[in-house]
């Protein structure tokens, strides 16, 4: 193998232009509810109208090789939406995105897994369902339960566990080989100190982690913690792009102008 | 061919689909005492015991009756469990197609992977049967072997077009549901092919349904005679027909999926 080919990695990137996304919702029609009688029956005879809503408009980002983003706003500000966007899962109604790596999301703590299967199954499982081969993820099932920590509970069914060590175990499982991009959602607040520590060093280690992470979030102390950069969302439209620090000050300045 | 390449694909990394279906099988049954054997109870007591009882009520012999039942029923069971499942794939796979999965075949051939598998252990009952029948020769039952495919190749478009129209209509499932319960009954499952003749105005009506077709094709070789000719051209019509219906439909509709469900 040519050495100063492998010393020199694709460059990674993650860039979003313009975009605008418009969502078909159903809205169901509001009635009088004045008697429990007209609530039971308006709620069973009306027909949901079927309403496209403009969720993102014009929303730009730009991700290069080492950023750490956070997307921070209210909800409902378009955070998840965005994600789903740079996941490949929506198309953009106008704009597009250019991706250049290999994108893994982690928008659900318990995708895939089977409650009544044993961990050590789920690994298994998570592991397919984020395209890898299963001698592959056997290779790594150990350093997987013992970042979780649950070296002890491998044989266990999944649902004697509590949501915070299923947490632990699909984080570890979702960031356990290299990723060019990991997208986050919130959810990593559902963890104890030490275990966010963990993550957070896993997130920031820039040789064995991922080159670019995109995490959607409220807590301002991770988002400071683990990213350089910050986009300020509110109702669909950037406020804010810049550094992670002016972006906690725009968000903090918004809550407060709007309370 | 957007569709003909995803479902290249996912056939080709089977891993996703056929394993989380595998251990969702072997852990619904884990905590039973026969365990995987309950997998293969209900196509016993259905052909054996329910058409040992039939074969009477029909003023057949058992040996003539069991196996006409035993393929209906298992082709039957396959068709509309593999389709009925079909029809909310995506909303049920929604955390799957928001993490950035859009290769929607995968999601596809995880139901019908899973109908599959009953079919196979169906088949098993089925097979055993045919060969303890004396009025069935074995080289009859080798036509399984080309028929076969075709029948599943035909329900995995059928799986495609339903999953997609699900995710956009919501009645789909529930008109399909209701639609089917009269199909059993239309289709010849527990009657004979010859008892509704091509020359009637019945016979005409009943030869619309693409199950009597399909279940025909397969059945009459196997028990050692020959469906109709318009069997084979219905059968061949609509493999054709179908799967370049759920290419066309995949291809223009697939990548609005996320937005629907």
């Amino acid at each position: 193998m040519d050495l100063s080919e492998s010393d020199k990695p694709m460059p990674v990137h993650l860039r979003a232009h313009q975009i605008t996304l418009s969502v078909p919702h159903y809205v169901q029609q509001g009635r009088g509810n004045d008697t429990w009688l007209a609530a039971i029956m308006g709620a069973s005879s009306s027909r949901p109208k079927r309403v496209f809503r403009t969720i993102l408009q014009d929303v730009s980002l730009n991700a290069e090789d080492g950023d750490r983003i956070a997307l921070i706003g209210r909800n409902g500000a378009g955070k998840s939406s965005l994600l789903r966007v740079l996941t490949g899962a929506y198309p953009p109604s106008q704009g597009w995105v250019e991706v250049a790596g290999k994108r893994q999301a982690l928008l659900n703590v318990s995708l895939g897994f089977n409650g009544e299967a044993t961990v050590e199954e789920n690994i298994l499982l998570r592991g397919t369902a984020m395209g890898m081969h299963i001698d592959q993820i056997r290779d790594h099932a150990s350093e997987i339960l013992e970042f979780a920590g649950l070296e002890d509970a491998a044989q266990h069914r999944l649902r004697t566990l509590s949501a915070g060590q299923r947490m632990r175990l699909g984080f570890a499982i979702s960031t356990t080989s290299e990723q060019d991009i990991l997208l986050l959602d919130e959810w990593l607040g559902a963890g104890d100190i030490q275990f966010i520590r963990k993550a957070r060093a896993r997130m920031n280690n820039r040789v064995g982690g991922s080159r670019i992470v995109i995490l959607a979030t409220h807590n301002l102390e991770i988002a400071r913690r683990v990213c350089n950069k910050g986009i300020v969302l509110d109702q669909g439209r950037t406020v804010y792009s810049g550094g992670v620090i002016d972006a906690i000050l725009e968000y903090r300045e918004l809550c407060r102008g709007s309370s | 061919m957007l569709l003909l390449h995803d479902m290249r694909a996912s056939l080709k990394e089977r891993a996703f689909w056929a394993y989380a279906t595998w251990l969702e099988m072997i852990t619904r049954y884990r905590r039973t005492r026969l365990g995987v054997l309950w997998m293969i109870m209900p196509p016993v007591a259905y052909v054996l015991g329910l058409g040992y009882l039939y074969a009477h009520m029909m003023s057949k012999s058992a040996a003539e009756f069991i196996p006409h039942l035993g393929i209906g029923y298992v082709l039957w069971r396959f068709a509309i469990q593999t389709i009925i499942e079909s029809g909310d794939v995506f909303t049920l796979h929604q955390a799957f197609i928001m993490d950035g999965r859009t290769r929607f075949t995968d999601y596809v051939l995880r139901t019908f992977a899973r109908s599959f598998l009953y079919l196979i252990f169906g088949l098993l009952v089925v097979v055993g049967v045919l060969l303890f029948d004396p009025l069935v020769k074995n080289v009859s039952i080798s036509t399984l072997f080309i028929t076969m495919p075709i029948f599943v190749a035909n329900v995995l478009w059928m799986a495609t077009v339903v999953a997609l129209l699900g995710a956009r209509i919501r009645d789909t499932k529930e008109v399909i549901t209701t639609g089917l319960i009269f199909g059993f009954l239309l289709t010849p499952i527990l009657w004979d092919a010859s008892v509704v003749p091509v020359d009637t105005v019945r016979g005409i009506l009943m030869r619309f349904n693409p199950f009597f077709h399909l279940i025909e094709f397969v059945r009459a070789p196997a028990l050692g005679a020959m469906p109709e000719i318009s069997t084979f051209w219905a059968v061949a019509g609509m493999t054709v027909g179908g799967w370049a219906f759920a290419a066309f439909l995949y291809n223009r509709y697939a990548r609005y999926v996320p937005l629907w469900i």
